[in-house]
């Protein structure tokens, strides 16, 4: 198991709701509604491969075909 | 590993310094209208009560004010006293094509000031204090919505710019 990969969602998850509350108080709501949305799109392309990994395990041990 | 830490460390410091140049922008300006203000204002008491002739006042003007505003004026009245034949209005344009950028004038008040440039100096000095009012009152105008930029984005772009460099290394890491 991978620990530096959580450290690393964690580091942009705090980081992407800073830039939010930074822009939101600029009054710049849109703007932190789609560094959001690039943050959640960042982060699951980072987990992805590690997602379609489960899937496959749980496959395997089921013996589902 | 350290050359990796030395790396992240120039990347936050570059983005931080792009954030921060951005936020002087926007801290300087308002600054820079202001002080054309009291310049201004300055050349109407020059030219309404002391009959000042427009280069000396030009001059007078730029030794008490100094950073860019002052370079301005300066500038015309090197503009002015150099070149035999000049026009107020040509020294006046050049000076401002040349002070653009470090005086940090928007569009709206490069045209502001090119229009009081022609004025300047042509007619009575009833005609001028008129003219100069107008433009102040448009400077004013130009500072409030500056200041009003100002307190919006200025904080804004400095902790982004070393936000968005801490995100590029978190990234790359």
């Amino acid at each position: 198991m991978n620990v530096d990969l959580i450290f690393k969602i964690a580091g942009i998850g705090i980081l992407v709701s800073v830039i939010h509350t930074v822009l939101k108080q600029a009054g710049k709501e849109e703007q932190g509604q789609l560094v959001t949305l690039a943050g959640v799109v960042i982060v699951l392309m980072m987990v992805i491969g590690l997602i379609s990994q489960l899937f496959t395990t749980v496959r395997d041990v089921f013996n589902f075909y | 590993m350290w050359i990796k830490l030395l790396g992240s460390g120039l990347t936050i410091f570059a983005t931080s310094w792009v954030g921060f140049e951005i936020a002087n922008h926007y801290r300087v300006r308002p600054l820079y209208l202001q002080q054309m203000q009291s310049c201004l204002q300055m050349l109407e008491t020059e030219i309404n009560y002391g009959l000042t002739p427009l280069p000396r006042a030009l001059d007078k003007i730029s030794s008490i004010h100094q950073g860019p505003v002052g370079d301005f004026f300066r500038d015309v009245h090197q503009n002015l006293t150099s070149t035999p034949g000049a026009t107020v209005r040509e020294a006046w344009k050049k000076s401002l094509d040349k002070l653009f950028a470090p005086l940090y004038l928007s569009n709206a008040d490069y045209h502001i000031l090119v229009n009081f440039g022609m004025t300047l100096g042509i007619s009575d000095r009833y005609d001028q204090v008129k003219h100069l009012k107008l433009v102040m009152a448009q400077m004013a105008s130009a500072e409030t919505q500056a200041r009003e930029a100002k307190e919006k984005n200025e904080r804004m772009y400095k902790s982004l710019g070393f936000l968005s460099g801490l995100a590029v290394v978190i990234l790359l890491y």
